[in-house]
């Protein structure tokens, strides 16, 4: 019986042995392979936060290592970069990416990861703030947000703080209309991406084909049928317009409360029809022509939607804002998120994404530059607004508080959520 | 273990004795512990977290007070109607679409019965998101299907709209679910004695009574497994109604994703998902009682 | 049958027509409803989005045949690295749950120990679960311990969201799926062939790797077929504990916002005829239908 066994059982051990040496192998390789890098593999690895959350910034900011670390986690919006790839230009660039990201990538030597992610300043803030609040890495290098939402982020201590010295293009070509700013007066924290307006987007096509008249005023929207129109989920902006569009100057110090209230009670019958709020998911709603008529951000459609898609400065006037580059505190890779920001303020670069994207460009004298890229626009008035638009444009990013908070009350209950 | 060459069979059984009152824990351990961890400990945290106030940059309190919940029923009664409403006429659907198809598979089928079933279950090999995507190609305002009714044949107004209504979202839920309504019906139907049918017969019962009184009653177990593997998911759903709907066909799946994910208000979004939570459970003991059978677990 | 039976009413023959003629059109139909969106993916993944040619960003309407999606499948940013961090987390998912699923398929069905019955509870709650309660719940469990009081607690932080997180998640809900598939196979297991192999002098481990684990590797394929494909397409779960790091699935429903490329379609027809040759091979092999 022993010999028995012992024939049975010994191939049997060699054959585990190798068994079991085989999946070792095939374990270890394939945790070799898991995928992505940096801070968001291993659960609970804080990268370096410098701070406890909560707590003032350091007095002068830490001297930045000068290795250049990556892949850069690049979060912004939708079409504001030059997104121009091509499939005719599949040999040089793969249809979905961008000119200057290639460039930086090929200056540096570093990858980038560049995704439009950010739909709305509040959803996208909202993602990383556990993390913010935990002082944890919140997988971001660079984001691009708004001004109210960036004085937000920067009074509660949630960006990295910039090395001036890394940045000499920001500092030396940065637009003076942008520089001072209240709530960060020595671009420590943040520099500008692009300045933009909000305004009327409308298709030429749908317009002709059911007999609208083109529109020039905001009250022009209210006449499309609403489950044909969009306005925008960023609460300033679509509050904003429907107080011009009543004859309200959208002031935060004069608006109040009962104005806030008139602006509902307009919105709101539209809403019961079929209005939507989006963000920059406009485009797909134009692409698949479900809408006629959105309000819109001045740049989207003349850079990525179809050619009868057209953006109006309504005769009342448009909103203002900026956008602007910050690094979230924890980021990974600052020193390559500031090599970043300092490269799309080289004025090449930043006419050939303002040629692009159709914004307001925070760099000094690109005019020339735009001129010889693409002859004609810079007479364009989403590069360069004329004085008229100028003067008609209205700010309503900083709210004080109570005032906001009627108003998001107000808009959570138009948008449904 | 102890060493490859064992003893006498004897020792053997009794060795395997001793070891076999653990054998059953050991083996479970890995496994059970893992769901504790992830499934049980985490509705528990939820549940506390239901019961707590505060928001994400202050911090949260356990105080065990029940604001959540009134608030969130209060305020979003609306979607969880809209989630009853869609999931409730979306499981309905798959039952009068999928009775039949199943009935036919099962009893019609003869060589082509795998060919079917694999043509039925085909709709999983692709990704549910792009399922989704190419309904929101089809029932495009300008797409194949209104496209033509519009403009060719002239019979509908030109600004119709179906997708960011009711209709499309439960169209989306009803063609997602199909599939796991027809199964279960399939495979009860398909265990059917057919001599109990031709018994019927033999006792001068018609076609449509032998249907009525036996063929459906003995279908009922899939019945029940089909309509809880459409309703359960269904209730659940947000990507239908944010993908094919607007926010006024928004279910309780957009709000509570809604609630954790961009206003990071987690005792509301605990709330409301363990409102839903128990209120699947209680439709589900309700209907299983409803329809006389215990068959809950397998 | 028999000769007993009674002469069809009109109702019967009405029934019995229908049957016979609405009842396979009406199937006819109902399938094809099914199969609609995998032939419009099929045929829109053909479709020309060029934007240099005015075609826009989103494959929604039919412009041109173009074989530049199939000819570049990988080629919009972030796909490829989506596409190999779902296949990657898929296979780990589907060893780890089957595994673990195994082996509580086998205790369950093998032995009778006390608390049977809860155990086979814990692992219905799962699959009754609604993926967002199950989602979300882990969602707040996982941010939970990055904040005080269980951040300065022995509980490890997981956090923040990445690779792990979606790991443990899908781990989480594939085994219930992998215990119902293993144990539907093991019941109809015959105990007597092991009996048998320890008759002939075979120990336990002997037993279980020569007889009992040939005879139940069909079991254990089909459930972890079940797990790889629940994983890899899996959205809602993955998108409340994903963070910033893509699965294919969260970086479809990213991407649709901006534009359509006609790659997710290539993918999508990748996917779909690889698991249909799967099928089918599995059928030929055997030459019997898989159940």
């Amino acid at each position: 019986m022993n010999e028995f066994e012992k024939k049975i059982t010994a191939p049997v051990s060699r054959r585990v042995f190798i068994h079991g040496a085989g999946l070792a192998g095939a374990a270890a390789f394939l945790a070799a392979c898991a995928p992505g890098g940096g801070a968001t593999t291993a659960p609970g690895a804080t990268v370096t936060p410098t701070t406890a959350p909560g707590a003032t910034p350091a007095p002068t900011p830490e001297p930045t290592p000068k290795t250049i670390s990556g892949p850069l986690k690049f979060a912004n919006w939708t079409a504001y970069i030059d997104l121009v790839g091509a499939a005719s230009d599949a040999g040089e660039y793969s249809p979905g990416s961008s000119p200057a990201i290639e460039a930086f990538k090929q200056k540096y030597g570093v990858e980038v990861d560049y995704e439009e992610k950010i739909d709305d300043n509040n959803s996208f803030i909202a993602t990383i703030k556990p993390a913010l609040v935990a002082g944890l890495a919140t997988g971001w290098d660079l984001i691009v947000i708004t001004d109210w939402m960036a004085a937000k982020v920067i009074a509660s201590g949630w960006a990295e703080k910039l090395d001036q010295k890394n940045v000499p293009n920001c500092v030396a070509n940065l637009r003076d209309p942008l520089k001072n700013q209240v709530w960060d007066p020595g671009n420590d924290y943040h520099y500008s991406w692009q300045s933009g307006m909000t305004g009327i987007g409308y298709n030429t096509t749908a317009y002709k084909e059911n007999g609208l008249a083109d529109p020039t005023k905001l009250a022009d929207l209210w006449k499309v049928p609403p489950n044909k129109l969009t306005f925008l989920s960023e609460s300033r902006d679509t509050f904003g317009l429907a107080l011009l569009k009543l004859g309200i100057k959208a002031d935060p110090a004069t608006v109040t409360d009962a104005d806030l209230q008139k602006v509902y009670d307009d919105i709101k019958p539209l809403v019961d029809k079929g209005l939507r709020f989006t963000g920059n998911d406009y485009l797909q709603d134009f692409g698949q022509k479900k809408v006629w008529a959105a309000m819109v951000w001045s740049g989207d459609l003349a850079s990525s939607a179809g050619e009868d898609d057209v953006f109006v400065f309504p005769e009342e006037g448009t909103m203002i804002w900026t956008d602007n580059m910050l690094i979230p505190k924890g980021a990974a890779n600052k020193y390559t998120a500031e090599l970043m920001m300092d490269f799309v303020y080289e004025p090449e670069i930043a006419a050939s994404i303002a040629d692009w994207i159709y914004y307001v460009s925070p760099v000094k004298g690109i005019g020339d530059l735009i001129k010889e890229l693409d002859p004609g626009a810079e007479e364009n008035p989403l590069l360069f607004p004329t004085d008229e638009i100028v003067a008609k444009q209205q700010n309503f990013q900083f709210l004080p508080e109570a005032l906001e908070s009627k108003m998001n009350e107000l808009f959570a209950d138009l948008s449904g959520l | 273990m102890s060493g490859a060459a064992s003893g006498s069979p004897r020792r053997l059984r009794a060795w395997r004795n001793r070891l076999g009152g653990a054998t059953p824990y050991i083996l479970l351990a890995p496994g059970i512990l893992w769901l504790l961890a992830f499934y049980i400990v985490p509705v528990g945290q939820m549940f506390l977290f239901s019961v707590s106030t505060g928001k994400l940059e202050t911090g949260f309190q356990l105080t065990f007070g029940l604001d959540a919940y009134t608030n969130s029923l209060t305020r979003y009664g609306e979607q969880f109607g809209h989630s009853l409403l869609y999931g409730g006429i979306a499981t309905t659907l798959t039952l009068l679409i999928g009775f039949p198809v199943a009935y036919t598979i099962a009893f019609r089928g003869g060589r082509y019965k795998n060919l079917l079933l694999f043509l039925v279950i085909a709709p999983f090999f692709t990704s549910f998101l792009i399922r989704t995507i190419s309904w929101k190609i089809l029932l495009g305002d300008e797409g194949p299907l209104l496209g033509p009714l519009k403009h060719v044949l002239g019979i509908i107004p030109a600004d119709t709209s179906l997708i960011s209504t009711p209709i499309a979202v439960i169209a989306g839920l009803t063609y997602n679910f199909l599939p796991f309504m027809i199964l279960p019906l399939y495979v009860a139907l398909e265990k059917i004695d057919l001599r109990l049918i031709e018994a019927a017969y033999d006792l001068y019962a018609s076609r449509w009574e032998a249907f009525r009184r036996v063929t459906l009653p003995l279908a009922l177990p899939g019945v029940f497994a089909g309509t809880l593997l459409t309703f359960i998911p269904s209730m659940g759903d947000f990507v239908n109604a944010q993908l094919l709907g607007s926010p006024k066909t928004a279910m309780i799946g957009n709000v509570i994703q809604n609630q954790f994910l961009i206003q990071n208000d987690y005792p509301t979004a605990a709330a409301l998902s363990f409102v839903l939570m128990i209120g699947i459970l209680v439709t589900v003991l309700a209907y299983a009682r409803f329809l006389g059978t215990e068959q809950l677990t397998g | 049958m028999t000769t007993l039976r009674t002469k069809p009413s009109p109702t019967g023959r009405l029934m019995r027509a229908f049957e016979r003629r609405a009842l396979p059109v009406f199937t006819v139909l109902a399938i094809g409803y099914l199969l609609v969106p995998i032939v419009v993916m099929f045929v829109f993944s053909f479709n020309r989005v060029d934007q240099t040619l005015g075609d826009g960003k989103f494959n929604y309407q039919w412009h041109a045949f173009s074989l530049e999606a199939w000819l570049h499948p990988l080629d919009w940013p972030g796909l490829g690295d989506s596409l190999y961090a779902s296949l990657w987390i898929a296979v780990m998912s589907t060893i780890a749950a089957t595994i673990l699923g195994t082996l509580i398929g086998l205790a369950l069905t093998r032995y009778a120990f006390k608390g049977r019955g809860a155990i086979n509870s814990l692992i219905f709650l799962p699959m009754a679960t609604p993926e967002l309660v199950m989602g979300s719940s882990l969602g707040i469990m996982f941010v939970a311990t990055a904040l005080p009081p269980l951040r300065d607690s022995p509980v490890p932080t997981l956090f923040p969201f990445g690779i792990s997180t979606i790991l443990i998640a899908h781990i989480m809900f594939n085994i219930s799926y992998v215990v119902v598939t293993v144990k539907a196979r093991l019941a109809g297991f015959d105990r007597r062939l092991e009996e048998a192999a320890m008759d002939l002098g075979a120990n336990e481990w002997t037993t279980f790797w020569r007889v009992t684990f040939p005879l139940i590797f069909p079991g254990i394929m089909a459930a972890a077929l079940l797990a790889f494909s629940l994983s890899i397409d899996d959205f809602i779960i993955t998108s409340f504990v994903s963070g910033t790091q893509n699965t294919f699935p969260i970086w479809v429903y990213g991407i649709i916002r901006n534009a359509l490329p006609p790659q997710i379609n290539v993918i999508g027809s990748i996917i779909f005829l690889v698991a249909v040759l799967a099928v089918a091979s599995s059928t030929l092999r055997t030459g019997r239908p898989p159940r």
